[in-house]
């Protein structure tokens, strides 16, 4: 009994990168059950054209939450278990940067899964406009349930541990390679996720702004999604921004692991590794200028259309590249026909299926006839249900071994292979031949031409979701029966490849170092110490290792008997904390459009007895994860993590705060007439608190710089000052808000009103957490005061009050000047 | 290869009061502009003084002046960004609009 209740513990505690991920993997295919069922029952009521199985509302329910589970509960996050679990490994580090980051990003994702899973329980069902919640339907004007509210906080909360993600693999990649792993070096899988982490940085930013703005609709009665001023093309706007990065966040992981099989079944590097490097660059960038075209049809103007459709046929233009270099890795490589590599190939035609069809969506004139009909739904499954998918389940079997230390069944891999490979073009080619049929319908009784082809679509379901059982037969069959695989069973490359399978907690044992001509060494640290690192990688330094690699991958081995203890130190650091913060939100969140205020309290106050644990530990020192003492850190040599981390997160906090002015200049463009602020607010409540938020950033200033010279009276003073200032202009905030509303001027009066409170109030939740960071100083400082060596804490909350300021240099004009 | 440490003498206190000083004169520069109608568009007047005092408190009070290259690359990298989109949108937005005319 009490080694079930520690097992269990581990799970909810752990903080490894490698259980977190595989807590990705076990919890996306369990969304996946639920999403593939829900496609099940909906693909039997289109089987006939009168069918009564799965009606109106109930199909509407099974295809939007389908939707929405498999692209964002689903395929990205199972992505992001084998990120979680191999990144590291790949790069030679032994965690991930912020490991209690990292569980709290699992555990919001799951628990915002939860919610949406939930909202089928609720008053009214589950959420039903389909998954791109276009408005005016997303409102509660024409979708009243309590579920479609679920399913828009679940949003927010995932777009949150989306944000979180990003930031720890963005330091991990950026400071935590290696020594010697230039980033000419870092393996394909590990480079697309960086790209990856690039676009949801800034995408998702987007999309919690669109989730917020429509919770305030949803539930306090603002009317930015309702009203002429915003309606429609404002929700269109603020989610293909994020929706379309989307398609390639969820493609980028995929071609990354694509790469690395490919490379390793056929002996030979990724043909033009470089080239596809700036292809990925170039899609990166382009990805955020192709979004209008989901809304050539929304009254843009030629002009726009044109552009957007110029540079959405550009995009292709990268991964036409990339594919070629897929190709031309197979061309003359000497190719090993294991399921992972057959599974590989097979995602290659049909990334060229589904992307060639979707060149057609460029033309203006071919979008307006296609969009909204099975052309679509069938270009876009070939890309995510074929390429994506089949990408991850080679990746799965790829990796397995190094996972469990067994081997997959190959027979029953190949037979999952060929019944996925029937079974997928068997369901979506023939809905390119249903180009008439609009998506969106349950019933199409007037157009009997269209039953044949959607029952075999329909078959081609059940033959796709029969492969899925086949897969998870061989997964437990593996797991349970598989023979043991050794450390490397397909001879590949690659750090990940040169530790024990499955690789034991410190991940290496010695430190991995890259030398200048590509072999890969695990070195016990102390040789490292006595020999220098440089002279080991430019391979000056003869050392014994306890691992090696050379870059044609034929002389691999591991000595584990010369396993030194050096540097393997890694902290088992559990905390229930992160998993108890994301429960508390998820209790918040249910009881929320629920009206249930007490269940709300005590989901709150879960959630702040959690973050209040957490800072404890920090002050404790319990989770201080040293970095790494031998690293390659390009381009931020030298750099504090947390640093690099912050900056990180200010991005896309900049990109939240954009979002939301960016609502502000499209709703102020459309409106007949608007007040100025000048006219409306009294300016010199605003100029005080634009003052009190610089003295803030002063007082911060002056903390830091105190505690750098050492005077603790001043620098406790300063702290002191800083937070007081924060006070007041919450203070002040409060008493302007209650003056207004007092006046008839609340949140739902004007749309300058919703527009005022709702950019204040998310500006004043950030002052919130500043003010909270300065307590957290002051409280430390009188306890223990800082001195020269950990005078950074007080710069990174400087950095942090800076950001608030300069939001408030834009918000200040916006409301209370023009 | 370990990097300079913040030039720290070139930070005594007397930066940030100046900057200080500097944050509130322009915001009651932009007022006493804004109020008196002297800008020809107050538009871009606000946002030009946003983004003066913006840089101000980026270089000054998050000490981005002394930072290397990479650092710096995180704000004016997603500034470049969001500039890019919000014109876009924008753009897109008064191709559209029907309160243009």
């Amino acid at each position: 009994m009490s080694s079930l209740r520690s097992w269990i513990l581990r799970w909810l505690t752990t903080t490894n990168h490698k259980d977190i991920g595989i807590l990705y993997m076990v919890t996306a295919m369990y969304f996946f059950l639920v999403a593939g069922t829900l496609a099940l029952l909906f693909r039997v009521q289109l089987a006939m054209p009168e069918s009564n199985f799965l009606p109106g509302k109930a199909f509407n329910q099974a295809v939007t939450v389908h939707g929405l589970v498999m692209l964002l509960w689903f395929l990205s996050p199972i992505q992001f278990g084998l990120a979680n679990y191999f990144v590291p490994l790949q790069i030679g580090a032994r965690d991930l940067a912020f490991p209690r980051l990292n569980a709290l990003s699992y555990w919001l994702y799951l628990f915002s899964g939860l919610l949406l899973i939930v909202s089928f329980f609720v008053p009214g069902g589950a959420v039903d406009g389909g998954w791109t919640l276009y408005a005016p339907l997303n409102t509660s004007a024409y979708s009243p349930s309590k579920g479609f509210d679920l399913a828009v906080l679940a949003i927010v909360m995932l777009s949150a541990a989306i944000t979180l993600g990003t930031v720890n693999f963005m330091v991990t990649i950026a400071k935590m390679r290696a020594p010697g792993m230039t980033w000419d070096k870092v393996p394909m899988f590990t480079w697309s996720i960086l790209f990856t982490i690039l676009m949801m940085l800034l995408a998702f930013p987007a999309l919690a702004a669109a989730g917020i703005l429509l919770l305030l609709d949803r539930l306090l009665g603002t009317t930015f999604f309702l009203s002429v001023e915003g309606g429609a093309l404002l929700w269109d706007h603020l989610f293909w921004f994020f929706g379309h990065p989307e398609v390639y966040i969820l493609l980028f992981p995929s071609l990354g692991m694509l790469a690395d099989i490919i490379s390793s079944f056929t002996g030979r590097p990724l043909y033009a590794k470089r080239f596809v490097l700036v292809a990925f660059m170039a899609a990166t960038v382009l990805s955020y200028i192709v979004w209008v075209h989901h809304m050539f049809i929304t009254g843009t103007s030629l002009l726009v259309r044109k552009i957007f459709s110029v540079t959405t046929a550009l995009i292709s233009i990268p991964f036409e590249m990339a594919t070629l270099a897929l190709i031309l890795t197979l061309y003359k490589g000497r190719i090993r026909y294991t399921s992972p590599m057959l599974f590989a190939m097979a995602a290659i035609p049909l990334f060229i299926i589904g992307g060639a069809t979707g060149v057609f969506n460029a033309a203006i004139i071919l979008d307006r006839a296609f969009r909204g009909t099975y052309w679509v739904v069938a270009h876009f499954h070939y890309i995510m249900a074929g390429t994506a998918l089949f990408a991850v389940i080679a990746g799965l079997y790829y990796w397995f071994p190094k996972m469990t230390g067994r081997m997959l069944s190959e027979k029953l891999a190949k037979i999952q292979l060929i019944l996925a490979v029937i079974g997928i073009n068997l369901l979506y080619f023939p809905q390119f031949l249903l180009i008439d049929m609009p998506r969106r319908i349950y019933r199409y009784d007037y157009a009997p031409e269209w039953i044949t082809l959607n029952q075999l679509s329909t078959i081609g379901a059940f033959i796709f979701a029969a492969s899925f059982v086949v897969a998870l037969i061989a997964l437990l069959h593996g797991l349970l029966r598989g023979r043991p695989s050794g450390d490397n069973p397909w001879g590949a490359w690659g750090l990940e490849w040169l530790t024990k399978s499955p690789p034991p907690p410190h991940n290496f044992d010695g430190q991995p170092v890259v030398t200048k001509d590509g072999r890969i060494l695990i070195v016990p640290e102390k040789t490292l110490e006595e020999q220098g690192v440089d002279k080991v990688i430019t391979g000056e330094a003869k050392v014994s290792v306890t691992g090696v690699m050379t870059p044609n991958g034929t002389a691999g081995h591991q000595s584990p008997s010369h396993a030194h203890g050096h540097g393997h130190a890694h902290a088992h650091h559990g905390s229930m904390a992160p998993m108890m913060l994301a429960l508390g939100m998820f209790v918040a969140f249910v009881a929320m459009p629920l009206g249930n205020t007490a269940l709300m309290a005590l989901g709150a106050l879960l959630a702040f007895a959690s973050i209040a644990k957490w800072v404890l530990d920090e002050y404790r020192g319990r989770f201080s994860e040293p970095e790494p003492r031998y690293r390659e850190e390009f381009p931020f040599v030298g750099i504090d993590k947390f640093k690099v981390g912050l900056w990180t997160f200010i991005a896309g906090e900049g990109f939240l705060f954009g979002s939301l002015v960016g609502a502000y200049i499209f709703i102020r463009t459309r409106s007949p007439a608007w007040t100025p602020g000048i006219e409306l607010h009294d300016v010199a409540i605003g100029l005080f608190n634009t003052v009190v938020l610089f003295t803030a950033a002063l007082a911060m200033g002056l903390a830091y710089y105190n505690a750098r010279v050492g005077n603790v009276g001043l620098q406790r003073a300063s702290l002191a000052f800083a937070l007081a200032l924060g006070l007041l202009f919450m203070f002040t905030k409060a008493y302007e808000w209650s003056k207004f509303a007092a006046e008839g001027y609340g949140l739902t009066s004007t749309m300058e009103a919703q527009l005022y409170y709702t950019l204040t109030g998310a500006h004043a939740a950030h002052v919130l957490v500043g003010v909270i960071a300065s307590l957290y100083a002051l409280v430390r400082s009188l306890r223990r005061p800082y001195g020269p060596q950990d005078a950074r804490t007080l710069l990174y909350i400087g950095i942090y009050w800076g950001i608030v300021d300069i939001v408030w240099t834009f918000i200040f004009p916006m409301f209370y000047l023009i | 290869m370990a990097r300079p440490q913040l030039k720290w003498a070139a930070h005594p206190p007397i930066a940030y009061f100046l900057a200080w000083a500097f944050l509130v004169f322009t915001a009651l520069l932009e007022i006493y502009f804004v109020a008196a109608g002297l800008t020809y568009n107050t538009l871009v007047f606000v946002t030009s003084v946003g983004i003066v005092q913006s840089s101000v408190i980026a270089l000054i009070f998050q000490h981005l002046r002394e930072e290397p290259q990479s650092v710096k690359a995180f704000p004016l990298g997603s500034l470049v960004m969001l500039i890019i989109l919000v014109s876009a949108a924008v753009t897109s937005v008064l191709a559209c609009t029907p309160y243009l005319g």
